[in-house]
């Protein structure tokens, strides 16, 4: 439940309506139920109106003219101390801010869903594994191959390793052959 | 179709004064009006609105529209108002126009215009546009700028938190301090209702 401490330090965003709608049903809810938060409520109100009795002002009929003259002298000055080159510069700056503007604006939707598409294309072609041709069932047992090109035949054998034998090495081969020979012991 | 204001300043930028004229006519009353309940000077706040649209005139091959118009030109209206306010007090001047409204003889030659009011009716409400305006004067700076913003200018909480360059939670309060301040305010000066009167 909202405590009085809490709620009138909200009172004025709440009259403005800048608050979530269940932060405002809540106050509406405690405003209901306690007279003193409502009082202030109602003088929040009461000030707003009568801020609103002032009357507004209009601008006079030269503001707009002597406005415009002021801008068209600016205009001049600057035309005449920016170079040709510096000129073509900002005109290009300018509408490459207007391509971003009306990108951020009006194509951002299109870009979305150009970006999701090549996010799926990209994800779908890694994912993607090419099958594989399966084994045929063609093949030949040793007894269909005929005898004449049996011996073409490779034969092999499984060995564990455990079981494998080792090289057999002989004595005077232990020795590095590039080890060099004593001259003395030669002799 | 409205051309939106963002599109206005684009073509402003590419030098297109009717563009820009077509800008100051959407804003001119709007800005005039806040800068003069700002700082209680008729003739002073039409200058600074001119200003503001000079500004905004000069800096338009800067223009970069991340942030809605209005927001900007109320920014430097802004900024133009709190120089303004630190200017006289600093200069410690007490402007004539301050105690007199600029456009007061012809308001009031208006309201006479209308019969539907009496002379008296006309005067009374006359003296109280006068107090309104007088005790909002007295608010400090900021909550003034953030008061006006939000009563005159119908701008929401995070527009103004752009304006002012500060979060909406703080805008939130500078709003609420505003109006507890002028309820009190306009409660010394008679206007408005005292806190005891009716619970």
């Amino acid at each position: 439940m909202l405590k009085c401490e809490n709620v009138q330090p909200q009172l004025s965003a709440y009259v403005d309506r800048e608050m979530p709608l269940w932060t405002v049903r809540l106050i509406r809810w405690h405003l209901k139920r306690c007279p003193t938060c409502a009082h202030e409520a109602m003088r929040i109100q009461q000030t707003d109106k009568i801020l609103q009795q002032l009357d507004p002002v209009k601008t006079s009929d030269n503001f707009l003219p002597d406005l415009m003259r002021c801008a068209a002298a600016i205009t001049v000055i600057e035309r005449e101390q920016i170079s040709a080159i510096r000129r073509i510069l900002r005109r290009l700056e300018s509408s490459f801010a207007w391509m971003r503007y009306s990108f951020r604006t009006r194509m951002r939707p299109y870009a979305v869903a150009a970006s999701l598409a090549l996010i799926v294309s990209v994800v779908s072609l890694t994912l993607y594994q090419p099958r594989l041709p399966l084994p045929s069932n063609d093949a030949l047992t040793l007894a269909q191959v005929p005898s004449e090109k049996q011996a073409l035949l490779v034969e092999f054998e499984i060995v564990p390793i455990n079981q494998f034998p080792k090289p057999h090495l002989s004595s005077n081969r232990r020795t590095s052959p590039f080890t060099p020979v004593d001259q003395h012991q030669e002799r | 179709m409205r051309t939106s204001d963002e599109e206005l300043m684009m073509k402003c930028r590419n030098g297109d004064m009717s563009a820009f004229e077509l800008l100051v006519m959407r804003y001119k009353d709007l800005i005039t009006n806040f800068i003069y309940r700002s700082i209680s000077d008729y003739h002073r706040a039409e200058d600074l609105a001119q200003e503001t649209f000079l500004r905004v005139f000069r800096s338009a091959g800067r223009y970069e529209p991340k942030c809605q118009f209005k927001n900007w030109l109320y920014l430097i209206a802004t900024n133009l108002c709190r120089n303004e306010i630190r200017d006289r007090k600093r200069r410690n001047t007490a402007y004539l126009d301050d105690l007199i409204p600029d456009n007061e003889d012809t308001s009031y030659v208006e309201l006479m215009q209308d019969v539907s009011q009496l002379p008296d009716e006309v005067y009374e409400k006359k003296e109280r546009q006068i107090i309104i305006q007088q005790t909002i004067d007295r608010l400090p700076e900021n909550q003034r700028l953030a008061l006006l913003l939000v009563s005159y200018q119908n701008l929401r909480y995070d527009e103004i938190a752009e304006v002012l360059e500060c979060s909406v939670s703080a805008v939130k309060s500078l709003i609420h301090r505003a109006r507890q301040n002028m309820k009190t305010l306009l409660i010394e000066v008679g206007i408005g209702e005292s806190s005891h009167a009716k619970v």
